[in-house]
This record gives C-alpha cells, sequence and structure tokens, in this order.
C-alpha cells in the first residue's frame, strides 16, 4: 500500500495541513523527508497517520499512546470558548496496487472466508478518522480507532491484508509464502526516547528485574537482540533458502550504511555461551549491549523491517532517525532506505542539514515551515 | 591541525564540480559516491556553479582536504582540457594545495551522459506514458535544429581560448540568434544564412579594432556546420561533443507540448504551451527539470555496470584515484 496524500486537522501542533507523498509526474516516492523546526509538526504528521490506521491495520503500537483529549489542537480564543468543540480529522488517500490486492483476495480467502473484500476501482480509498469517536444514538461510544468513513464505503477488510497474512501464515492456513511477502503494513519507528528497551528487550540482572519470568521472556523475545537471535536460527535451520537468509540480508544492508562497522550475525562463544549479536570493528568484537547507540538504532531498523515477515510494500515511518548517528550515517541510511524491503514507502522527518540536501537534490523533500516565518 | 579541523564539512575528500546544488552532477556524485565508496574515504561534493568558481573554491578548502576537480570538457578537444587541467594543477600545487586529479568529462557535459539510449528512453517513456519511437523522433527533429546552436558555442569556445582580454560572446553574437524557437508546437530553426552573415559583419568589426587577434570564426563555425547539420539519434558525435542540456531541455519542451505533463493543482495531464520568451521558458521549464533530474540520474546509475566501456572505465578512473590517494 502506498499513502498519496494525508489531510490533518486539529491535531496536536497541527492546525490544518496537507502533505503529498508524490511527485509532480504523480508517482508516490520511495522516501520522502519532512524538516522543518521545531514545533512546525512533522511527528504529528507521522503520528495522525499511525493514529487513524493502527485500528484498521490492527498494528499494535506500544510507542504511540492512545489518542486523547490533550491530542486535539486548541486555538487560542477569547476565554477558550468556541462555537463548536474542535476534533481531530485525519484524510488519507491510499493506494493498494494490483498484485498486492491480489495477494490480499487469496489470504482473505484462506484466513477470513466470511469477511467480504468490497469493490476496489483502481486500487484507491479514501480513509477518514476522526477523534473524539462518534457516539451512536444509544450512547454508546465508538472505539478511538474505528475509521470515520472510507471511500468506497466497504473498503475497511482489505486494510486486515497483513495482519490476516501473518495470522494464516503463522496457523499454516495457506502454505505460499510469496504471498506474506505481497502485503504491505504499517510500522513506526519513534524517536529515540526508550532505545535501550526496545534493543536491549531491558535486560536487566534478576536482581534488577522484578517482573514475573515469563513476562521478562517474552519481553526478550520481542526485543531487537531476541530478534536476532530468531532470526539467525532461522537461517542456520533454513540454509538452502538463501533469500530467506534473514541475517545474511541484515548483515549486507548493515555493512553498507555503517562502514567501516560490521554485523558479524549472533555468535555463540566460549565465554558467552547463551550467545549474542556481535559486531566488529577495527579487527575487535563485541556484543549489541557494547555496540554504539547508532550501531543500536541501525540494527533496530533493520531487524524491525525483517521480523515477524520482511515488510514490504509498507508505510514505514522513522522520527528523526539521526539521533545517534553520524552524518555520514545518515547518508547512507538515506541511500539505502529504497533498497531495504520491496516497495516500501518511507517517511522521515529531520533536523539533519545531510537528510535535509540529500532530499531536496531528490524532490522529496517537503519543507513544514521555515525557523523564521517570511513577514 | 586548527587549520585542518576548520574545514566545514565531514569528509576526508572534497569533490568539485560544476552545476547547483541541486544539479546533475551533485545529485549523480553524492549518490555514486555513497554506493562505490560508501564511508572510505567519505566524499563530499562541492558544487562550484562554473569551471572559475572551482579555482576560488579549491585555494579556500584545497590545504584542508585533498581535492578531486571534474571540469565540463565543453567544446575543447580532450588534448586541450587535459593540458588546461595539467596547469592548473601546477598552479594549485605551487601553493600547497592538495589535489587528487584536476579533469574533465571526457563528454561536453554531465547532461550528454543522461542521453545515451539506456537512459533517457526509460525514463521519458515512463514519464510520458509514450514509445521510444516517439522520444527518438523527438530527438530527430530536435538534433538537426540545433545545429546551428551547437556550432555557435563552438565558435564562442574556439575564441575564448584566444580572446584572452575580452569575452567574445558580446562582439561575435551581437544581434545573432543561434537558438531555435518554438512557434505553432514546432521548433523553428534560426536562418542560417542570416546568422553566418552576421557572424561575418560582426568578425570583420571586431577585427578593424583588434588586429592582432586572428579570428577564423566563421572558417570555425562553418566546418562544425557542414558536419553537424544533418545530425541524427543513430549518430554518435551529439551525444559527446554536443552541449546535451540544450538537447534536454528541448527534449522536454517537445515531449510536454505533445505528451503533457500533470497539472500541479488537478493532477490531470495538460499540453503544455511554450511559445513564450526565454525567461518564461526556463521559469515553466524548472519544475520539469527537477521532476525528470533524480530520475536521470538513478537510470544513469542502475545501468552503468552495463554502459558502453568508455563511460564505466571513466567512473572507475575517479573511483581508483579518489580510493588510491596518498598525500
Amino acid at each position: 500500500m502506498k499513502l498519496r496524500k494525508v489531510r490533518i486537522e486539529n491535531f496536536r501542533a497541527i492546525k490544518g495541513t496537507e502533505v503529498v507523498f508524490a511527485d509532480a509526474l504523480g508517482a508516490v516516492r520511495p522516501v520522502t523527508v519532512l524538516a522543518g523546526p521545531n514545533g512546525s509538526g512533522k511527528t504529528s504528521v507521522l503520528f495522525a497517520i499511525v493514529q487513524a490506521l493502527r485500528g484498521v491495520m490492527r498494528y499494535r503500537v506500544s510507542d504511540l499512546a492512545e489518542p486523547d483529549e490533550r491530542d486535539i489542537h486548541t486555538p487560542l480564543s477569547i476565554g477558550g470558548l468556541s462555537p463548536t468543540p474542535p476534533f481531530i480529522s485525519v484524510t488519507l488517500d491510499i493506494e493498494f496496487g494490483e498484485e498486492e490486492r491480489d495477494a490480499i483476495r487469496k489470504v482473505m480467502a484462506e484466513v477470513s472466508p466470511d469477511e467480504r473484500l468490497g469493490n476496489l476501482p483502481n486500487g484507491k480509498v479514501r480513509a477518514v478518522w476522526k477523534y473524539p469517536p462518534e457516539r451512536h444514538p444509544d450512547g454508546t461510544i465508538r472505539p478511538f480507532w474505528f475509521l470515520y468513513r472510507t471511500d468506497p464505503w466497504d473498503a475497511v477488510p482489505w486494510f486486515h491484508g497483513r495482519q490476516s497474512a501473518i495470522a494464516g501464515w503463522t496457523s499454516r492456513k495457506f502454505r505460499d509464502r510469496a504471498l506474506l511477502d505481497k502485503i504491505g503494513g504499517i510500522y513506526l519507528f519513534p524517536q529515540d526516547r526508550s532505545l535501550r528497551s526496545r534493543v536491549m528487550g531491558e535486560r536487566l540482572t534478576e536482581d534488577e528485574d522484578s517482573a514475573p519470568p515469563a513476562d521478562r521472556k517474552s519481553r526478550e523475545r520481542s526485543s531487537v537482540w531476541g530478534v536476532l537471535e530468531y532470526l539467525s536460527n532461522y537461517s542456520r535451520s533454513a540454509p538452502e533458502a538463501t533469500e530467506e537468509n534473514w541475517e545474511q540480508r541484515i548483515r549486507e544492508s548493515f555493512n553498507r550504511i555503517c562502514a567501516p562497522k560490521e554485523y558479524v550475525g549472533f555468535m555463540y562463544r566460549t565465554d558467552d555461551p547463551l550467545g549474542a549479536p556481535y559486531f566488529r570493528d577495527n579487527g575487535s568484537t563485541y556484543p549489541l549491549d557494547m555496540a554504539a547507540s547508532g550501531e543500536q538504532v541501525i540494527i533496530e531498523y533493520l531487524a524491525r523491517l525483517t521480523h515477524p515477515s520482511p515488510m514490504n510494500h509498507s508505510i514505514i515511518l522513522i522520527d528523526e532517525p539521526e539521533i545517534h548517528l553520524h552524518p555520514a550515517w545518515i547518508r547512507q541510511l538515506y541511500l539505502a532506505l529504497p533498497k531495504i524491503g520491496v516497495g516500501n514507502q518511507y517517511i522521515v522527518t529531520t533536523h539533519s542539514a545531510e537528510l535535509y540536501a540529500a532530499a531536496a537534490r531528490d524532490q522529496a523533500l517537503v519543507e513544514m515551515g521555515q525557523l523564521i516565518e517570511k513577514a | 591541525m586548527s587549520y585542518l579541523s576548520a574545514y566545514p564539512r565531514l569528509g576526508q575528500v572534497a569533490l568539485l564540480c560544476e552545476g547547483d546544488v541541486i544539479g546533475y552532477e551533485t545529485t549523480l556524485f553524492q549518490k555514486w559516491t555513497g554506493i562505490e565508496l560508501g564511508n572510505d574515504p567519505l566524499v563530499d561534493i562541492w558544487c562550484c556553479g562554473t569551471s572559475s568558481c572551482m579555482l576560488g573554491i579549491s585555494d579556500a578548502i584545497g590545504r584542508s582536504r585533498p581535492i578531486f576537480a571534474i571540469e565540463d570538457r565543453d567544446f575543447r578537444t580532450v588534448g586541450e582540457a587535459r593540458d588546461d587541467c595539467a596547469r592548473i594543477r601546477n598552479d594549485r600545487e605551487n601553493r600547497a594545495v592538495k589535489i587528487i586529479s584536476w579533469s574533465i568529462w571526457n563528454r561536453c557535459e554531465i547532461e550528454n551522459y543522461l542521453l545515451e539510449p539506456d537512459v533517457v528512453l526509460p525514463v521519458f517513456r515512463a514519464a510520458f506514458g509514450c514509445t521510444d519511437d516517439d522520444i527518438i523522433n523527438a530527438l530527430n527533429e530536435i538534433l538537426p535544429a540545433l545545429a546551428l546552436f551547437q556550432a555557435s558555442q563552438y565558435v564562442i569556445n574556439r575564441a575564448r581560448r584566444t580572446w584572452l582580454l575580452a569575452d567574445p560572446t558580446s562582439a561575435l553574437l551581437s544581434q545573432l540568434r543561434s537558438r531555435p524557437e518554438w512557434k505553432d508546437k514546432t521548433i523553428v530553426v534560426p536562418n542560417h544564412e542570416t546568422f553566418r552573415g552576421g557572424l561575418e559583419l560582426n568578425c570583420a568589426a571586431w577585427r578593424k579594432q583588434a588586429q592582432a587577434i586572428q579570428c577564423d570564426a566563421v572558417a570555425d563555425f562553418d566546418r562544425k556546420f557542414d558536419l553537424w547539420k544533418d545530425c541524427h539519434w543513430h549518430d554518435d558525435f551529439w551525444r559527446s561533443d554536443w552541449a546535451g542540456k540544450e538537447i534536454l531541455h528541448w527534449l522536454r519542451v517537445i515531449m510536454t507540448s505533445r505528451f503533457g505533463w500533470p497539472n500541479a493543482e488537478s493532477g490531470n495531464r495538460e499540453a503544455l504551451d511554450w511559445t513564450m520568451n526565454r525567461e518564461k521558458r526556463a521559469a515553466q521549464d524548472r519544475p520539469i527539470e527537477a521532476a525528470l533530474r533524480p530520475r536521470l540520474v538513478d537510470q544513469f546509475l542502475s545501468v552503468l555496470p552495463s554502459l558502453a566501456a568508455e563511460i564505466r572505465e571513466e567512473f572507475e578512473k575517479i573511483k581508483t584515484a579518489i580510493k588510491g590517494y596518498q598525500p
């Protein structure tokens, strides 16, 4: 799926704005960079997209709280009075590619045969999300994640494709792995406020960690560390399927972006029998917990875009990737993004001059205001 | 040490080229160095606008970082341009500016490389929803129509090599028009006889004032025009010896007038009218060029490994020189 345009009203820093993700020839850009001063609404654009789609796409995101009243942009007015209470409105113009639609049809037929896929001429859907959610005539309130409206009206099941595909694949309802690779999803990489917990799964010592052992295990499994361990084992168990050697693919991408540093892979050593993801630089090797935060950021991107299934044809939102990254790595990341996955659409916010210039050269920059507005 | 640290960018090497900050060269080199060299060494691209500005910038930064400079060849022969480069390099090195190489494109300009069939055809085909034949036919209209302009530019470039004390453009091309025009949806070539007669008169007038200058402009023009006037898609010389920028401009003019361009408001494709003065035409062309530029550059980089050996070798030489530089 591709996001062609989003119109946002009354959300956080945004009173009203429209962002177009297509170029002058109408093609949706593989990478769009949103730049602007602090408070211009860059991050709000990413959050608005996620809030609007998280429910309908069944995307579980722990890094973004559910919306509440504070997210509603409240204009200054005399005495705070307004004739109509403001509400958030997010309108998204989304397109599903032909191949993706075929794959969704096949998956839904296997996984949710009762769910009817409506007609989708040209694969185009306009989806509108509003907050606070609608109140039913009986006084009950819809869940916040319900879409307010779609055009065509019966387009909602198309958004269930990826989660249905993952569920169907996991429960072996279909065996054609290629279907899974053709259906897009959405993923948010937030600003780096909880890097350690996401990467390491908060690998605290037994004494420090008060969580029950079962929770601790599940947290570790979903961390980047856990994902890299899983992918390494998966690659070892299926060496003949070279295109599914995810560890190798992560290694290649990491080495391209972070050279001369290298990601070696998940390794076991005599002094570390439990194993760890290892990196190499200048002849020395070190595990993930000793890696620089920039290395952890890059390996997190690569791991999350690969597991639980490789993200293709997806909308990937990255908030200020430059935090922790040397500008040279930012340049390399910008070049590498379109090559990570197939047909992905990356929407990236930034304050980085490097990223700003690279995107401007590619006509991929959306400027959301100047530091000093012209009079 | 403080001098070295004062270099305002991150790279270990400064690559100087012509063009502007979102020009073809900057876009192409930023991506190409990223792909081919990665961070080892990290290369900064300095777009200097013109070759003469490259001299000033090399003086300003060249004692803090080694410089790889690449100029347009323009209408010089490869031998002439290489001699010029050797002289410039020598000058800089005598002033402790660190030079990896001061070189030229083997073709007239960077845009000439984008006129390779494997680059220009797929990009324009996708952008305009047309066939290869539509693009080739358009170029077959443009090329003979541009022969006079290209010959006039050749003359000016030749004159610049000998007229050291003045810019010959205003003297030689005064009141003369060599660029084609756009009228009634077609490309209109300036009259050859009018141009040639005017050039002869201008030459004669200038000769009276500056006896010392050997002015062969008319002979130079005749020779090149005769050689180039029947230029066709299947010829090779125009891709290397003509100003590629002008060819791409006229290709955009013809294609947008015939196959349309998406309207910024409605998104609907509309045929563009180019009957306007040069400034307005340039303004209308700017966003179109901006939209096509990254596509041409990306396409060039994707097919570079399969392009002619001479092109691959040119890029390979740049890479080898930068990677192998030992201060």
